[in-house]
């Protein structure tokens, strides 16, 4: 409240509150005694505050959300949960309990299993007097389809999901594109596994957005380890390398390479800081496309141990017009 | 329990506890409670009403992965505001870059000083609206509707946080990681500007 200053708004007394000191006070907000006492005398400032009282209540109409969200969301949480997810935890799964060896073994042994469905398949179906080298002499071929070889795969991944662990999905895999066959999906549900596979370069970042995010399930926290790389699309390279500079903690190393459209970062960060950082790039504006933990904002998918990680960063320039 | 806010807290650990026991109503109790205030957040944020319930869903999927390992270092409801300001400035930042939005005039001046904190020594009576008092409230409402998408984001967010029902400004300072004074000169603008646009 200043006498000495006249007030701009039309109607209002010298000495009264100004429309920040009014707003404040409205709002339960600010030191009372003098501004009350003021508008318990002053018309002007009680119509303002009746003002404030209507926008305010439009404003709360205005914002309210629209019928049915709470369904809406509450159905989107269980689809997800109970249909998209445990199969990618199975695919996940799969591709670390089957190294190559495995798998190639695995492929003989579904390879088996389907030829022995043909032939058990074509004997129940066929003359009860021909025996199956008979058939097969007769011309039937016994070659295993790629259903009975997908049915078999599904079998060997199915009896995989009992021992599953939670684990970052690796490259993509024989078994990965087995069961990929395999998997459902509706038209609209995002194909979250492909997204996990992505190469990202500089034109396949813009299909990517917050959404395609891809699913991770309610997994236990995750320990950092080895080497992490993260792409990030930046709408200023400069920009976002003086707060990629200014997020690490002191004393730590930064590498940077300048490369025509994009900047590749290398440093050194214990788990910890290296998910403040993530959260510092994201919360700024920077967009990160790399589905590898750690994700912005979800810091108890991490086990914190306070080890060092070696970290890549690649900041691509979002020259998107 | 002294006080509301307490015991929404307790509930709130105790619906998550719930959850994390296998519970799976405890999680459609959460999102019955603060569904609406995700998309309020967001709709501050974003002033897309299509985008602010896609991040209010994205919210509580996020959610829904992470309860299980939530720890309750923080509250529920911090904890869920929180990442409903980072989705919705994400998608913000993101349409922003792709043109989809409107391109906003941020040159409003800055945010003025600071004032103390207290509380009011009265409140004002509410008279009760007459039918034209009601048609008149229902076209400022169509007309702040059209004028909030037009207001500069950083007054917009802070107001329509304002009008949550259980928002202070030492919690939306927090939430926007803003000083006090800051959120105080920007809501006191976003007031401002909604009544010169109205021409109140």
């Amino acid at each position: 409240m200043n006498a000495d200053i006249p007030n701009p708004h039309p109607g209002h007394l010298p000495g009264c509150p100004d429309s920040e000191e009014l707003s404040a006070w409205f709002d339960h907000a600010a030191a009372a005694p003098r501004v009350a006492a003021h508008v318990a005398q002053c018309d002007a400032c009680r119509r303002e505050i009746e003002h404030f009282r209507r926008l305010d209540a439009a404003v709360r109409a205005a914002i309210q959300a629209p019928p049915g969200l709470t369904a809406r969301i509450q159905d989107a949480c269980r689809r997800e949960a109970g249909e998209s997810q445990p199969a990618r935890n199975l695919f996940r799964s799969f591709r670390i309990h089957f190294p190559a060896w495995r798998l190639a073994a695995a492929a003989g042994i579904t390879a088996l299993i389907g030829l022995m469905a043909w032939e058990f398949h074509h004997l129940n179906r066929g003359p009860a007097t021909v025996a199956p080298d008979l058939a097969q002499a007769a011309g039937t071929p016994p070659t295993t389809t790629a259903g009975a070889v997908l049915a078999a795969a599904g079998i060997a991944a199915g009896a995989d999901e009992r021992t599953a662990t939670n684990a970052d999905p690796g490259p993509g895999t024989l078994a990965m594109n087995l069961g990929e066959a395999m998997m459902e999906r509706s038209p609209a549900e995002p194909d979250v596994d492909t997204a996990w596979n992505k190469t990202v370069t500089g034109t396949d970042l813009r299909a990517v957005s917050v959404h395609d995010v891809p699913a991770t399930g309610a997994l236990a926290p995750k320990i950092l380890e080895g080497n992490i790389r993260h792409v990030w699309v930046v709408a200023d390279l400069q920009a976002s390398t003086r707060l990629l500079r200014a997020s690490l903690p002191k004393g730590a190393r930064l590498v940077e390479k300048p490369a025509g459209d994009r900047i590749l970062f290398q440093t050194s960060l214990k788990d910890g800081e290296l998910q403040q950082l993530v959260n510092a790039l994201a919360g700024a504006g920077c967009a990160l496309v790399s589905p590898d933990l750690p994700q912005p904002d979800e810091d108890l998918r991490i086990h914190v141990r306070n080890k060092y990680v070696s970290y890549q960063a690649e900041m691509v320039l979002d020259d998107r017009p | 329990m002294s006080n509301p806010a307490e015991k929404a807290m307790t509930l709130d650990a105790e619906l998550v506890a719930r959850f994390q026991t296998g519970d799976r109503s405890a999680f459609d109790q959460l999102v019955e409670k603060y569904a609406d205030k995700a998309y309020q957040i967001a709709f501050g944020i974003l002033s897309h009403r299509q985008d602010a319930e896609e991040v209010a869903q994205d919210v509580f999927i996020r959610i829904h992965r992470a309860l299980p390992s939530f720890r309750g270092d923080s509250e529920f409801s911090t904890w869920m505001y929180r990442i409903t300001v980072n989705l919705a400035r994400n998608k913000y930042r993101w349409n922003k870059s792709r043109g989809a939005q409107k391109n906003f005039s941020m040159d409003a001046p800055p945010e003025g000083a600071s004032l103390e904190s207290n509380g009011p020594a009265f409140d004002l009576p509410t008279p009760k609206p007459s039918p034209d008092e009601q048609a008149a409230f229902k076209e400022l409402e169509n007309l702040i509707a059209a004028e909030l998408e037009n207001l500069p984001e950083i007054y917009r967010e802070a107001l329509v946080m304002r009008n949550m029902d259980d928002m202070n400004y030492n919690q939306i300072a927090d939430l926007l990681g803003c000083k006090l004074g800051t959120i105080k000169s920007r809501i006191a603008r976003a007031r401002e500007e909604l009544r010169r646009r109205l021409k109140l």
